[in-house]
């Protein structure tokens, strides 16, 4: 049983999880400070939770939901979201691989942060919790709270507009 | 026949069911257009795997400090926001007895406010003054550099002189003499 009054017991979880934590924050905010800002409000959320979580797991999920939610007030306070499919649509038909295609290919490399900001936040952190977290459909859609087919079509849409992006070459950095 | 793009994701993630795995498999080793979005999906996570991030140890240590440091803060604050249940007729109690005290001090101030000058013990020195007439004295007194209470004891065998006849003058014409 885990204690959220237990310092030793907290710093347990805390370095137990935090890893994953902060690597979906920082995917889904592309930004170390706020990152950091968001892990360390969800894990005093936690400490200050009146009734601890029953497993490990338990507080992992728990701790991604609450990452997730103040991420995404954090996204609609910046007034981040934007329509990547309106986006999509104008993106130019692929075109053969040139020596400039090839560097524009290079940059984005170097910039594959930037073109998951672009995703919509749903599929974005979709995808993360999939590619960062090492999360099951199942344990997404546990925390997402929706159906284990619903996460197959959000990672394959974010796939299908990442992929896009990054073929195409539209990514500014 | 190829499997939908989302059952191509899905077995990427090995996320299909047992019974179509092989069946999945044996098509892409056979279908150049499936194995095809296999390897662009195996790129797209690679992409995604090599972007670079944070120092994690950093930042563990960052936000734990700061996480210490928010919980000190709330403790503090806690211990003074708690709440006292007090028993309405102790409370009533206290609240007469702080009353009672208060009054009292106050009364105690007002009595020792009344003998509040100090008394500064009166030292009395004798000193003579060798002076032939009025004006050497203010002189003498002007000369020194101090403020003190002058009691100017006259000989006691005077002897007054008439300066002068005496005269009558108006008031106007005595001023200034």
């Amino acid at each position: 049983m885990q204690k959220a009054d237990d310092l030793q017991s907290f710093k347990n979880i805390y370095e137990k999880v935090f890893p994953v934590i902060f690597r979906i924050a920082y995917r889904i905010t592309g930004d170390m400070d706020i990152a950091e800002d968001l892990c360390q409000e969800a894990f005093l959320r936690y400490y200050d939770k009146a009734t601890p979580l029953a497993s490990i797991d338990e507080v992992k999920y728990w701790l991604i939901r609450v990452v997730k939610n103040l991420a995404y007030n954090h996204e609609k306070r910046k007034g981040r979201e934007k329509s990547a499919y309106e986006k999509l649509s104008r993106l130019p038909q692929r075109s053969p691989e040139s020596g400039e295609n090839l560097f524009i290919k290079k940059e984005i490399r170097e910039n594959v942060q930037k073109a998951l900001n672009r995703l919509p936040y749903k599929l974005r952190i979709t995808l993360v919790m999939r590619e960062y977290g090492g999360l099951s459909y199942k344990e997404i859609a546990k925390i997402l709270k929706i159906s284990e087919g619903n996460v197959k079509v959000r990672v394959f849409r974010a796939r299908e507009i990442l992929g896009n992006i990054m073929k195409e070459g539209d990514y500014v950095p | 026949m190829c499997p939908d793009d989302r059952r191509l994701s899905a077995y990427f993630d090995g996320e299909i069911p047992e019974a179509l795995q092989q069946s999945v498999v044996q098509h892409i080793e056979e279908c150049s257009l499936c194995s095809g979005k296999l390897k662009h999906l195996t790129e797209i996570r690679r992409e995604l795997k090599e972007a670079p991030e944070p120092n994690l140890e950093d930042s563990m240590d960052r936000v734990w400090r700061k996480i210490q440091s928010k919980k000190a803060e709330k403790e503090v604050s806690n211990f003074w926001n708690r709440k006292i249940y007090i028993p309405v007729p102790v409370a009533s109690a206290a609240i007469f007895l702080f009353l009672v005290l208060a009054i009292s001090f106050i009364i105690l101030l007002n009595k020792e406010g009344e003998n509040d000058v100090a008394e500064v013990p009166i030292q009395e020195e004798v000193i003579n003054v060798n002076v032939k007439n009025l004006e050497e004295l203010l002189e003498y007194l002007n000369s020194q550099d101090t403020v003190v209470e002058v009691t100017i004891r006259l000989p006691e065998e005077h002897i007054f002189h008439l300066a002068g006849e005496p005269r009558l003058l108006r008031a106007v014409d005595y001023k200034g003499k």
